[in-house]
């Protein structure tokens, strides 16, 4: 069997796929604005042992963390939906669920999945902070909030920003799953693309390229942030 | 300042036990006494970084009382002490200069301009007007605890607390830091210092008050409590410190 790559429909396809970067990154940024500081709040108080508040998070971080995201999109999809339309039709409200664009489904669910993530970064990052470090700045007579921000946090993220590089990365990644939703990102575009040629080949090798070269540009974007923290990092 | 019936414990480890002592102004009050006396505890809770679990600190017109601490209390004592620690404590990323200026741009709401300037006042005052613009991690440990010391001064606290703040270095480098100490106590500065160099509490201190088991078993001027102290223990634990050691090799 002679097999033929197929160039110009890959060109098409490409074309296709790149339209899917802004969706891709809107999930990607959707769900790091949410998951960076709520990680960040999860991890204070599980490190605070604040009691309750403090067992459920840890409940709601092992769940999150350890089901799969393709699980989430079907519970959430799939599932919540047909539930969420018979309350509003039980309401008598004038508003159909399925009127709502399936990103944000996916903004709730990649959200709520970084938000897990990031959190166990935050925790071994705000961990990695000598408690010297807070203890000086508050016997500086810095109040515990500007100890906080001016001392504890420069250094928790010097300390994190290679995990969070790395994680952000892999979520990007993961997010190639919300076409299972009709999302139209990169890797539901490309699909499209090839459904309609039927040339699966063609269009997974422009998906590759086209992961490979958004993640490596992310890549250089954390790399610069991380050098204007790296005089925090300890010696 | 004034400490009344301070209680701290651990669990159900008492670590001090009914402290009452007072840190006359203007005057150096050191504290000594065997490891696990409670020294560094009673330090630290007279800067909020421990909790006491009762009793009373005093400092001119701030109470706290340990039992009902409110936060503007434990702020006010916080911004009127200033506190040197065995480990240095120097902010990560940020030179000798950035050190000492925290407090004064946070705290004090000076601009960069003026903080610069008193924080190199006080860098030249420890003898490192050359390492202004070092990071810690370019420091010696002496160096390190100099600028500690200069971070404390710039803010002009009423009682500079000292925790062991030789205790981390190398012995070549105890020498400077104590000199620069030494300075500061005799410009008249209200200074509490927990030590281990009894030549130097002996030569600088006014008071010197001896720790036990969470209990200030005796206090007094250096001359008196190293020569004659009335304690058992006290006699115990100075026959330790100044015993002179006779090796044959």
């Amino acid at each position: 069997m002679s097999f033929q790559f197929d160039f110009p429909f890959a060109r098409r396809a490409f074309a296709e796929a790149l339209l899917g970067i802004p969706v891709t990154l809107s999930v990607v940024l959707a769900a790091f604005l949410a998951g960076f500081p709520l990680g960040f709040l999860i991890a204070r108080c599980r490190l605070r042992r604040t009691p309750v508040i403090s067992q459920i998070l840890t409940v709601y971080v092992s769940f999150a963390r350890g089901t799969p995201v393709v699980v989430k999109i079907l519970l959430f999809y799939s599932l919540l939906p047909p539930a969420l339309e018979h309350a509003i039709r039980v309401l008598g409200l004038n508003f159909s669920i399925y009127d709502l664009n399936p990103i944000v489904y996916a903004f709730i669910i990649f959200g709520i999945t970084s938000s897990a993530t990031y959190s166990e970064i935050w925790r071994s990052a705000l961990n990695g902070v000598d408690s010297g470090q807070y203890e000086a700045a508050v016997s500086v007579g810095l109040t515990p909030f500007q100890a906080y921000l001016e001392v504890v946090l420069p250094q928790a993220l010097a300390i994190g920003a290679p995990a969070f590089c790395s994680s952000t990365l892999s979520m990007l990644k993961g997010t190639s799953v919300v076409f299972l939703m009709a999302i139209l990102d990169i890797t539901g575009r490309a699909r499209l693309a090839a459904a309609m040629g039927y040339k699966y080949l063609e269009a997974y090798v422009v998906i590759f390229l086209v992961y490979l070269t958004v993640c490596g540009i992310l890549e250089q974007v954390f790399k610069l942030l991380e050098q204007r923290l790296v005089r925090f990092r300890a010696s | 300042m004034q400490i009344i019936a301070l209680k701290k414990s651990f669990g159900k480890t008492a670590v001090l036990r009914g402290i009452d002592l007072t840190v006359p102004d203007g005057k150096v009050t050191a504290v000594i006494g065997p490891s696990g006396s409670g020294k560094s505890t009673l330090l630290r809770c007279l800067d909020y970084l421990e909790k006491p679990n009762s009793g009373r600190i005093v400092l001119d017109d701030i109470v706290l009382n340990a039992e009902q601490p409110h936060k503007k209390d434990i702020l006010a004592l916080r911004r009127s002490t200033a506190m040197v620690f065995q480990q240095f404590n120097l902010f990560r990323g940020r030179t000798a200069r950035e050190n000492v200026m925290e407090g004064l741009v946070q705290v004090k709401r000076m601009s960069e301009k003026e903080a610069g300037v008193i924080a190199e006042h006080y860098l030249n005052e420890v003898g490192l007007g050359s390492r202004m613009n070092y990071y810690p991690r370019q420091l010696s440990g002496g160096q390190q605890q100099r600028v500690g010391i200069a971070r404390a001064l710039a803010l002009e606290p009423k009682v500079i607390l000292l925790d062991e703040p030789t205790s981390a270095l190398d012995p070549e480098m105890i020498g400077e830091v104590l000199v620069v100490i030494g300075k500061q106590a005799k410009q008249g500065k209200t200074m509490l210092i927990v030590s281990h160099e009894m030549d130097f509490v002996r030569e600088i201190a006014d008071e010197v008050v001896f720790m036990d088991d969470g209990l200030i078993l005796e206090q007094g001027p250096p001359r008196e409590l190293f020569l004659n102290p009335v304690h058992e223990r006290t006699r115990q634990f100075l026959a330790r410190v100044f015993q002179n050691f006779d090796y044959a090799i």
